[in-house]
């Protein structure tokens, strides 16, 4: 492979890296709340309120529920609002964290309701409030949980940024495409599929090794 | 060396004081809607008790008779549909956010799962509560290291939960229960899960803390034995009513209800032993036995029952089951006799135990 094609690959991977990051972590921050809301506000919960959990539940669920690349499409108008353009790598992290988000809320919401119930009681009858509840007693009895999610998502978001390729947003699945494919230069794809199996191997260990380490729940000897 | 210099400041109190109640219940009742078509569903049925300050009050019942949400009232987890529950004069019911969190700091609460925060150690899930209260970190690693002490397990302190055994777990959350020093400790079947010399130690610790600090505890269980070994008073509750209440000794030495007679058969060996009570016809049987409950309760518990029926009055005595043991200190047991069941020795008999001022009582006839 010629020292540019190294070049484009380093660049790609770049791109590819920069528009992951950004998104998870634009996407949990957003998803962060919404998760933890979708968890405590059903009937009977700590922060009760049916209608809005159900109208917030309904619009996770179109999202999600919408084919990444038409998602993509469908939203340029709110990408150029955002962004000041519709295309390029900067502009592809818009879908790609309006993806990201109802995933990640739904993540952590199962995450939260994993946790026993007899802590949530244990905690108000220690006088908690539903605030403390959150912040000290349910997000960290679901970090492991919240920890694997995260690594899921953002393993995910590797896949669907290849897919940013079609607004021109770079990458290493734009670059497997353009000179890969429709190039044809075989040494380019099998070097793409490479990297990309290397980064996704290495966020997953990273992922359980952390996941592990905030594990408390298992006698360790 | 005074482990307890803070838990201390509460004077212990004695049992049954003529003083205020530390939790009154005023015809309490709850009822939740039902699902379906069936009527609603009624938890506690106009429930009236008191309990006074520094006792051990217990509360028994069987799965759904509504013990668990007698004890959550208490707290105001629940709240009652209808009647008043004072809790050191105040009336729960009526308080809402700061102030039920107020009284919930006031009230500890120990639970049969222990409830123990995984991702946190031992130290940590006692200062649980301190934190909440924003308590300081100096004042909160003095009152922890204190309580750790008190309970065994200060050489546990930076374990996590899922390293310790259920006892030690149990241990935790009594520290727990007691970091913000409440005047009222509850116990949601703290030991049923537990193995029985697990739950003696267990219970041993609670009767330490109630008597070193002088703590009000209301426990609910559905075994007698845990009654039998801590409480002082005792309410049987069925179908969401109280149906049975007094000191301790009274209800094992005379209970009235069925219910009552079942809890306290499990564990004073006053049941009827399978075997016998398969063959027990209540017609006499020629040249067969009478069976005898003997009770021995109050001032005649020691009274010389099986040599003065057999040396004294010439009866061949076959004991077929009994017990005797301690409760609150005082001698109380049970024995089922078989003695030959001619009319008259069996009158005889009975009138000895009379005599002896004990109860007796003919169950029925054996060959």
């Amino acid at each position: 492979m010629s020292p540019e094609l190294i070049g484009l690959l380093a660049n790609s991977t770049g791109q590819t890296l920069y528009m992951v990051a950004v998104s998870a972590s634009l996407g949990t921050l957003l998803g962060l709340p919404l998760g933890v809301f979708l968890a405590t506000s059903g009937h009977g919960e700590l922060f009760e309120a049916v209608a809005l959990n159900r109208v917030l539940g309904l619009v996770v669920n179109a999202t999600r529920s919408t084919p990444f690349i038409i998602l993509v499409v469908a939203i340029i108008p709110f990408t150029r609002l955002l962004a000041g353009t519709s295309i390029g790598t900067t502009a592809a992290i818009v879908p790609l964290t309006v993806a990201a988000t109802p995933f990640i809320a739904r993540i952590i919401e199962t995450a939260i309701r994993e946790v026993d119930a007899g802590l949530i009681e244990a905690s108000r009858a220690m006088g908690a409030t539903p605030l403390q509840i959150v912040v000290k007693v349910l997000l960290p009895e679901a970090l492991p949980a919240i920890a694997l999610g995260l690594t899921l998502t953002v393993v995910s978001l590797i896949g669907y940024s290849a897919m940013v390729s079609a607004v021109g947003g770079g990458g290493l699945g734009d670059l497997g495409i353009r000179y890969g494919y429709q190039r044809f230069m075989p040494a380019v794809m099998a070097a793409v599929v490479v990297v990309l199996i290397v980064l996704v191997q290495g966020l997953q260990s990273a992922g359980e090794a952390l996941a592990r380490h905030v594990n408390k729940r298992t006698r360790r000897t | 060396m005074n482990v307890l210099a803070s838990i201390e400041a509460v004077p212990a109190a004695p049992a049954a004081s003529a003083e205020a109640p530390a939790i009154r219940f005023d015809a309490v009742s709850k009822t939740y809607p039902a699902r379906g078509r069936d009527a609603q569903v009624t938890a506690l049925d106009r429930v009236s008790l008191a309990v006074a300050p520094g006792q051990i009050y217990g509360v028994i019942g069987r799965s759904g008779a509504g013990k668990s949400t007698l004890l959550r009232v208490i707290n105001g987890l629940e709240k009652p549909s209808a009647g008043r529950v004072l809790v050191d004069g105040t009336d729960v019911v009526a308080l809402d956010g700061g102030g039920l969190r107020a009284l919930r700091r006031q009230v500890g609460m120990i639970f049969q799962h222990f409830n123990l925060l995984s991702s946190r150690t031992v130290f940590e899930n006692v200062a649980f509560p301190l934190e909440l209260a924003a308590a300081g970190r100096g004042a909160i690693a003095a009152r922890v290291d204190r309580l750790l002490d008190l309970v065994g397990l200060a050489d546990k302190r930076g374990r996590y939960p899922a390293e310790l055994s259920g006892g030690e777990k149990q241990r935790v959350g009594i520290a727990r229960a007691l970091a913000t020093e409440p005047k009222v400790l509850l116990s949601d079947e703290a030991t049923s899960a537990l193995d029985p010399e697990t739950t003696r130690s267990i219970l041993d610790l609670l009767r330490r803390v109630n008597a070193l600090t002088g703590v009000t505890i209301v426990l609910i269980t559905h075994e007698m034995q845990v009654i039998k070994d801590i409480a002082d008073r005792v309410a049987v509750i069925e179908r969401g009513r109280i149906i049975e209440e007094g000191p301790v000794y009274d209800v094992f030495a005379r209970p009235r209800t069925a219910t009552a007679q079942s809890f306290v058969a499990s564990v004073t060996g006053s049941a009827v032993p399978e075997d016998v009570a398969e063959e027990l016809s209540t017609q006499p049987i020629a040249g067969g036995r009478a069976v005898l409950r003997v009770l021995l309760t109050g001032a005649h518990a020691t009274a010389p029952i099986i040599s003065r029926l057999s040396r004294g009055a010439d009866i061949d005595v076959q004991v077929l089951a009994g017990q005797v043991d301690r409760i609150g200190g005082a001698p109380f047991g049970t024995f089922l006799l078989a003695v030959p069941g001619r009319t008259e020795v069996v009158a005889a008999a009975l009138a000895l135990v009379r005599e002896l001022g004990l109860t007796g009582e003919v169950l029925g006839y054996v060959a």
